[in-house]
């Protein structure tokens, strides 16, 4: 079991290691998390106390920590039930990863610094180079050398260097948006060397993470993987190549097939991979246990926030990134999907503040441009936002929420070319993008290309079955006019409503669909939840009417008058011809209710016509009159 | 109905009181009065209607009792009632005739000693004399009277200092002149332990003094904490008080330390967003600052949460205000007036969005006002003079600003002004006096804020030809900001002058890039 100053000495090396690796974004992420280490309580004692004394009580400085915990989940639970119902539903399979509570991790030896390599000045001005951006100078100083960290500088700032030429050529042939066959052009050599290495053994982890990035870009994503396991396993603390691997595990299966070792690295991956593929509940599940050891790590926060978002639990969400900004203020990261949230919620104000604010941290970053689109959105200002992303695409074109986002833009203007094109290049560059799929669909649905939108839908759902948005497009395509496949229809609003659709629509339709089709028994039944829905909800509207109504014609053509009645009362509710209808009706129920009576004695009584009876009858319409024809047969 | 019946159920009423059930209480508080017609449980049911917001059946349940003008407290509670039914003289004239005098000592021999009715011993009681004076307060300014309120106000702070409602009606409301408040500060008699509130009550009042007196009080009790150990614990745990840390930054506001002031009301805010005194400070130094944007988001914050409010309407206001959208910014400011007449930064902020778009006549009409409902507030008085020295009518200026030294002697602002007044009068001596005066009045370290008084003053320098002097004052004003213009021209001018050839183009260069330079941004 690891103490927290374990951590410490670990991370605060691995950052060392890696800053002088200039992997910088590794190095950042190791030092912040490194930081998100509280102190212990008494550093005197060594040993990490036990499980429960970790809970938030016993730590008087913990308390901005444990707030921040119990805040998201307040509406529903206080912090530590969750923490307990997480903890008894994290199952044994779990526990043994849980770092406080953790047996199991393996401690892997942090790799001694070859100090003893005499070119040590040489790497120093090689680094300073590449530090400077002049990739080809520090490769070039270092070619001579033949120690393990100078031969990865030199592969990895030869690296570098195709990778900006690569970019540079992009624009200069395509523009800046072109699909051109432009190739790193160092990757065949390099390939060939970190191959050689690794046959001869004579390559570190770091070396492996270069092989794996260039095994990635040539396309062999089988050897890539096991090259990065390699990797992350005999180095765990390089975030870049856990993220590296992340990109690659495109299924669960991948996922699951991973052969890496137990470190409490693993778990950090593992949250991420989850919220990748969209396992939200774990990934709330992993950051938990994570967040008793780093209690002030604004990744983990982000990560929780963001799989919040993904369970479309949006309060919660704001709270934590809210929490999160108050910690630090000019963070860009993840604060995207901060503003994707707002934008969702439509919370303008706060959404610019976020904006001016990022506006004024750093506008030249593809989050920043994509938040301050996301406030041209909102305000409606389309050309702008369009704008906006098109400058975030720029500055980075693997930037995936920015083209579904721009696809919805495009959309909004009715620019379906652009829109599927920017859908496109976003389920290009990560095909588990439901949003992309489904805007897709949408814009397809638009062009009235029903069978197109249908496939595209289902790829959407597919991906994000539990999303209720989804089944009800499908189903509106089903429904909608040249295809009229009403079973489908009805088949997709059945998953929608097994989703918990809020709206009500499902529902809805799918009584509508069943009348329509003659299954009035069914029909009733999904009336009958639809009433009970928007009772719950207090919504008024024309579908309750209609629902009303249905069901009291249903229930008296079944004879059972005192539902119907009752039904029916409410009906009276209502101004406009349906009032009058359910008057009508009404009284067709109580002359249906009081016996049926023979046909005559029914006329005897039309005729001794009481006033009033005349007047109510007087206003029924010729319908009216059929119904009561019905009740009269009946 | 029995003794012990009656008893319990009286202490159900007090707790239904405590739980805020006021129907329960109302409820249970009749059936005792009726048991036993005891004026103490009437009292204890016209307590619990007025809590439930009955105002007029509990007035006439104190009227009908008769008793009502036997004692102090019956009567305090009608016209309490009064005061939410809005019928202002009635309600004096249930208080009753007692007259004050220009100190605010009350006399009235008249008035009965009041019959403890639950007397709870243990707790501190404020006095009823105070409550009453300052209900009295409160009624005479609904009727504008605002003498009698001022006077009133001051007598309930006399009669018993922990009457803190007076004191905030009298120092948030600009009744006070700077001289009278410490004057009523070192009028009140606090008994020994009760030191704190004094320092307290210091600290709150208006912070134009050269010295930081809550620092200075904090440091204080810092270090007399050791020996002294009876009251200054308490003192201690008041270091981190909302109230006193929100002084430190009004404090830094006025001497124009703006960032220092923002950083302070940030940090309170974290803890206690809704502290109103701090949101206004906070928003001042946002606008000094130009946080444009912190304005905007915590304008919608406060509309959201009180539109009923005015310091709501003027964040918007300033908001406006600071992104120089002046039309809209005075529309939210006459917002905020017509909410709530007595909140005096609207109508400051009003007269300086007419300022800016030199709308002469309408900013004084703001100005005006405001220094008529708050004859302390020296910033009116101070505007005024300004708008008169715009439109060259120096005499009317320089008596103007003469008044807002009456009340404020301490604001450096005030002798800048009278210094630019005397310049345009062409008594370039005087002025060189005012402008030193007012050097002498900044309380901190100089900052960007006072480059202009130190330009003023050279400028008057050179008037005088005192040119060694002069460039001296130039010098230290472009120590302060390294891109003024009219230091550049003066410096060029006074070179120019002294015959220094050399220098003076050399300036007169600089201040030609400058100003192509402003030019061309």
């Amino acid at each position: 079991m690891a103490s927290k100053e374990t951590y410490r000495t670990e991370l605060r090396s691995a950052a060392r290691q890696l800053g002088d690796r200039c992997l910088h974004s590794a190095a950042k992420w190791a030092a912040e998390l490194l930081v998100s280490l509280e102190p212990d309580p008494s550093s005197s004692s060594s040993s990490t106390p036990p499980l429960s004394s970790l809970s938030s009580r016993n730590f008087p400085s913990a308390s901005t920590s444990s707030r921040s915990l119990s805040a998201p989940y307040g509406r529903h639970f206080d912090g530590s039930s969750l923490r307990r119902r997480l903890r008894s539903g994290g199952s044994a399979a779990d526990t043994s990863a849980t770092p406080v509570g953790g047996i199991s991790y393996v401690s892997t030896p942090m790799p001694v610094e070859d100090g003893s390599e005499g070119d040590s000045d040489v790497y120093l001005l090689a680094k300073a180079y590449f530090d400077c951006r002049e990739f080809r100078r520090a490769a070039h100083v270092l070619g001579k050398q033949t120690g393990r960290k100078a031969v990865f500088l030199r592969c990895y700032a030869l690296y570098l260097a195709g990778e900006k030429r690569k970019e540079e050529e992009l624009i200069e042939i395509e523009g800046s948006f072109g699909k051109s066959e432009a190739v790193n052009s160092e990757l065949v050599s390099l390939e060939r060397e970190l191959s050689s290495l690794r046959k001869a053994g004579a390559i570190d982890s770091f070396g492996l993470y270069l092989y794996g990035i260039i095994l990635r870009d040539r396309g062999c994503e089988n050897l890539a993987i096991t090259v990065l396991v390699e990797s992350v396993n005999s180095f765990p603390w390089n975030w870049s190549a856990w993220l590296e691997l992340l990109s690659l595990c495109t299924t669960t299966d991948i996922l699951n097939k991973l052969n890496l070792k137990n470190h409490w690295m693993k778990d950090f991956f593992l949250a991420s991979a989850y919220q990748e593929l969209k396992m939200h509940d774990e990934t709330l599940k992993k950051c938990e246990s994570l967040q008793a050891v780093f209690r002030r790590s604004d990744h983990i926060q982000a990560q929780i926030a963001t799989a919040l978002y993904g369970l479309r639990e949006l309060d919660e969400a704001e709270v934590v990134f809210e929490e999160i900004l108050r910690n630090d203020p000019y963070r860009l990261n993840t604060m995207d999907i901060y503003s994707n949230l707002l934008y969702a919620k439509e919370c303008f104000s706060a959404l610019s503040f976020l904006a001016h604010k990022v506006f004024l941290t750093d506008k030249y970053q593809p989050e920043s441009c994509c938040i301050i689109a996301n406030y041209y959105s909102l305000k409606g200002q389309h050309e702008k936002a369009v704008l906006y992303f098109r400058r975030a695409l720029k500055l980075n074109r693997k930037y995936l929420s920015a083209w579904t986002l721009m696809g919805h833009e495009y959309v909004e203007m009715k620019n379906t070319p652009a829109a599927i094109d920017a859908y496109r290049r976003a389920v290009d560059i990560n095909p588990r993008d439901y949003r992309a799929w489904y805007g897709l669909g949408q814009t397809y649905e638009m062009m009235s290309m029903p069978f197109y939108a249908l496939y595209y839908f289902k790829r959407a759902s597919y991906l994000q079955p539990s999303d209720a948005r989804l089944w009800l497009a499908m189903a509106q395509c089903y429904q909608s006019a040249p295809l009229e496949m009403l079973e489908d229809a009805i088949k997709c609003y059945t998953k929608a409503v097994n989703c918990n659709e809020r709206e009500g629509i499902a529902l809805h339709q799918l009584a509508k669909l069943h009348s329509d089709l003659g299954y009035s028994e069914k029909a009733a039944y999904f009336y009958k939840k639809d009433l009970e829905m928007m009772d719950a909800e207090e919504r008024q509207g024309p579908n309750m009417i209609e629902a009303l109504l249905f069901l009291t014609k249903y229930l008296k053509a079944e004879k059972r008058f005192e539902e119907a009645e009752v039904y029916c009362t409410r009906l009276l509710d209502y101004s406009g011809p349906e009032k009058e209808t359910a008057m009508s009706l009404l009284r067709g129920l109580r002359i249906a209710q009081s016996g049926p009576p023979s046909s005559s004695s029914l006329e005897q009584k039309h005729c001794s016509s009481n006033t009033e009876d005349m007047k109510l009858l007087a206003m029924l319409t010729q319908e009216n009159w059929d119904l009561y024809g019905e009740v009269i047969n009946s | 109905m029995k003794e012990e019946e009656v008893e319990r159920l009286r202490g159900l009423v007090r707790d239904c009181l405590s739980k805020h059930l006021y129907s329960s209480a109302i409820f249970f508080a009749e059936k005792v009065a009726a048991a036993t017609s005891d004026p103490a449980d009437i009292y204890m049911q016209a307590q619990a209607l007025f809590l439930g917001r009955q105002y007029r059946r509990a007035l006439h349940l104190l009227n009908s009792s008769s008793i009502v003008l036997r004692d102090l407290r019956f009567r305090y509670l009608a016209a309490k009632c009064l005061e939410e039914l809005k019928e202002w003289h009635q309600c004096l004239t249930m208080l009753g005739d007692a007259k004050v005098d220009e100190h605010g000592n009350v006399n009235n021999p008249k008035d009965c000693s009041p019959m403890y009715l639950d007397k709870d011993g243990e707790d501190h009681e404020i006095n009823i004399i105070a409550a009453v004076c300052y209900l009295r307060g409160k009624a005479y300014e609904a009727l504008e009277n605002r003498i009698q309120a001022r006077l009133w106000y001051i007598a309930a702070v006399k009669s018993d200092p922990f009457c803190y409602e007076a004191l905030e009606s009298l120092v948030d409301k600009y009744m006070l002149t700077c001289e009278e408040e410490s004057s009523l500060l070192s009028s009140l008699q606090f008994v020994k332990e009760d030191g704190w509130l004094s320092t307290i009550y210091s600290c709150l009042v208006k912070k134009h003094d050269k010295e930081n007196v809550v620092e200075a009080k904090l440091r204080d009790i810092e270090r007399d904490n050791p020996c002294t150990t009876s009251s200054s614990p308490f003192m201690l745990v008041l270091k981190d008080n909302a109230d006193l840390l929100a002084c430190n930054a009004e404090y830094y506001y006025q001497c124009g330390e703006y960032h220092k002031c923002f950083e302070f009301t940030s940090l309170l805010l974290t803890k206690d967003p809704f502290h109103m005194k701090c949101t206004l400070v906070h928003l001042a130094a946002a606008m000094e600052l130009g946080h444009s944007n912190d304005l905007y988001l915590l304008a919608c914050n406060l509309i959201k949460d009180h539109p009923q409010k005015a310091i709501s309407w003027f964040a918007i206001g300033c908001y406006y205000f600071s992104i120089k959208k002046y039309d809209q910014a005075r529309k939210h400011f006459s917002k905020a007036t017509s909410v709530d007449a007595t909140f005096p930064p609207a109508w400051i902020g009003s007269g300086n969005a007419y300022a800016v778009q030199e709308e002469t006549d309408q900013a004084m009409l703001a100005y005006r006002t405001a220094a008529r409902l708050f004859p302390g507030c020296h910033l009116a008085t101070l505007y005024i003079g300004m708008e008169y020295m715009r439109t060259h009518n120096f005499k009317l200026a320089e008596q103007f600003i003469l008044q807002a030294r009456a009340i404020c002697p301490s604001d450096p602002l005030v002798y800048n002004e009278l210094g630019v007044v005397a310049y345009h009068m062409k008594e370039y001596l005087k002025a060189v006096q005012w402008f030193e005066m007012t050097l002498v009045n900044v309380a901190s370290s100089m900052n960007e804020m006072w480059e202009p008084t130190l330009v003023n003053l050279a400028h008057a320098q050179r008037k005088l030809k005192m040119y060694h002097k002069a460039v001296s004052s130039y010098e230290k004003a472009l120590v302060l900001s390294t891109r003024s213009l009219s230091a550049f021209a003066g410096l060029a001018y006074t070179y120019h002058l002294m015959d220094n050839l050399d220098a003076a183009v050399t300036y007169y260069h600089k201040k030609i890039f400058y100003i192509k330079l402003s030019f061309f941004l």
